[in-house]
């Protein structure tokens, strides 16, 4: 899957379209593309998005039904959430700030889906954990959380620990994975892209893997997951990057 | 004793997952949500969920808001009309019907001052009524079928039956002034 570039100006000429949402898939995700590695024409985004979301204060305000505050509540306090995140500047300061193996390993595995997808087949009709993936937790790694790009509603956390050249990625919200397409782990380092391993996302649209490097994790300056062709991804990214984090304040 | 500011609020959810924070964006902006939402969809019972689901969202992941890239408010307006047009155009006999001539002004708030969690809302009204009063009546109704009705540029030519590249220039330039006043007005 090819991801076709495009330059400032066709970008601007469609940026109107584009925060209207008034646009074909394949443009948007040029846009979301050119967007990402464009600060200039982002600036220009945010500012027309804005400004179109400021339309709607100009409705009449509403009286909100009896009892909203009481419901939203009480869906506030059932709603699950990821784990707060390590806060990545207090490491300098405070030194490396260890996320408790124990507690993370718990907190993760609350997740059905998630203990699903850190076990494997025990060969007679069980599970058991993934030990590679349990070494990763119990290495009491950072916590690093995900920033969504082009999948706007994804969200997820990258544990890595000092030194490590293995990295536990855990993802939610992503879209399915089309027959055709994987996702596509990147780390990048001066400008390089080094493949971090791929992944599909089923049905529930989460997914959990096993990120690979070639050198320590710390040495990168961040990762990003792209959608690129099925089954073994490309050598380069091609596609759009849904969601990605920043690796520049690990302690190297 | 001074109020939090957004941002404030938006880092403690993001970084403790402070459901007190969390409350008092929901009580700040809700409103101004569910009003949005109720506007589009005539339905205060889809309007209730929709408003629910943004403040969820966002609490599920916060770090989808990124306070280097604007404030809170224009934010949180901006998901809940993705949220209501994803909606719509999934069921679209659930779409407002447009029914002649749509004037803008006729939706705009009482100016006059209101609770402090309509604050901003009401602000940022006032300035928005401004720039779009200065808009002839063509832009003004283009700017207001994109927005609240949701329809498609290629929609509202259809509707008004004029050409679509008339429909993206007038479009295009309500929208243009209206981004010009917010960055002026976040100056």
């Amino acid at each position: 899957m090819n991801q076709p570039t495009i330059d400032h100006s066709e970008v601007r000429d469609h940026l109107t379209d584009y925060v209207l949402d008034d646009i074909d898939e394949g443009m948007a995700r040029a846009i979301r593309a050119h967007l990402d590695s464009c600060p200039e024409c982002r600036a220009i985004h945010d500012q027309l998005a804005d400004g179109l979301a400021s339309l709607g204060t100009l409705v009449l305000p509403a009286e909100m039904p009896a009892g909203h505050r009481d419901r939203f509540l009480a869906r506030l306090e059932a709603t699950p959430t990821e784990p707060a995140p390590v806060p990545i500047g207090a490491r300098r300061s405070g030194g490396w700030l260890r996320y408790g193996a124990a507690a993370a390993i718990a907190v993760l595995l609350a997740a059905s889906a998630l203990a699903f997808y850190l076990s494997r087949s025990d060969g007679e009709g069980g599970r058991m954990l993934d030990p590679r993936a349990v070494e990763i937790l119990a290495s009491a790694p950072a916590a690093i959380p995900l920033v969504a790009d082009a999948a706007t509603e994804a969200y997820g956390t990258l544990f890595v620990a000092p030194d490590a050249t293995e990295a536990l990625l855990v993802v939610d919200d992503l879209p399915a994975s089309e027959p055709d397409t994987v996702y596509q782990v990147w780390l990048v380092r001066d400008g390089e892209r080094t493949s971090g391993g791929t992944f599909t996302v089923n049905g529930g649209h989460d997914a959990a893997m096993i990120v690979s490097a070639p050198q320590p994790i710390a040495a990168f300056q961040a990762l990003g997951i792209t959608i690129e062709p099925a089954p073994d991804g490309s050598p380069g990214p091609t596609g759009p990057r849904v969601v990605s984090c920043s690796l520049e304040e690990l302690p190297t | 004793m001074t109020e939090p500011s957004d941002r404030d609020l938006s880092d403690r959810v993001r970084d403790t997952r402070d459901q007190t924070a969390m409350t008092m964006l929901y009580d700040r902006y809700s409103q101004a949500v569910y009003s949005l939402a109720v506007a589009m969809l005539h339905n205060p019972a889809a309007a209730e969920d929709i408003t629910q689901d943004v403040f969820l969202t966002f609490w599920q992941n916060p770090a989808r808001y990124d306070p280097d890239r604007g404030p809170f408010g224009p934010w949180v307006l901006r998901v809940t009309r993705n949220r209501v047009i994803d909606l719509t155009r999934r069921r679209r006999h659930e779409r407002p019907a447009v029914e002649g001539e749509v004037d803008l002004t006729l939706r705009l708030v009482d100016p006059e001052p209101g609770p402090d969690d309509l604050a901003w809302s009401r602000s940022v009204a006032r300035e928005v009524a401004g720039v779009l009063k200065s808009l002839p009546a063509a832009q003004r109704q283009a700017i207001e079928l994109a927005y609240f009705q949701g329809m498609t540029q290629s929609e509202m030519a259809r509707h008004l039956d004029i050409p679509l590249g008339t429909v993206k220039t007038r479009v295009r330039t309500a929208l243009q002034r209206l981004a010009t006043l917010m960055a002026e007005t976040d100056a």
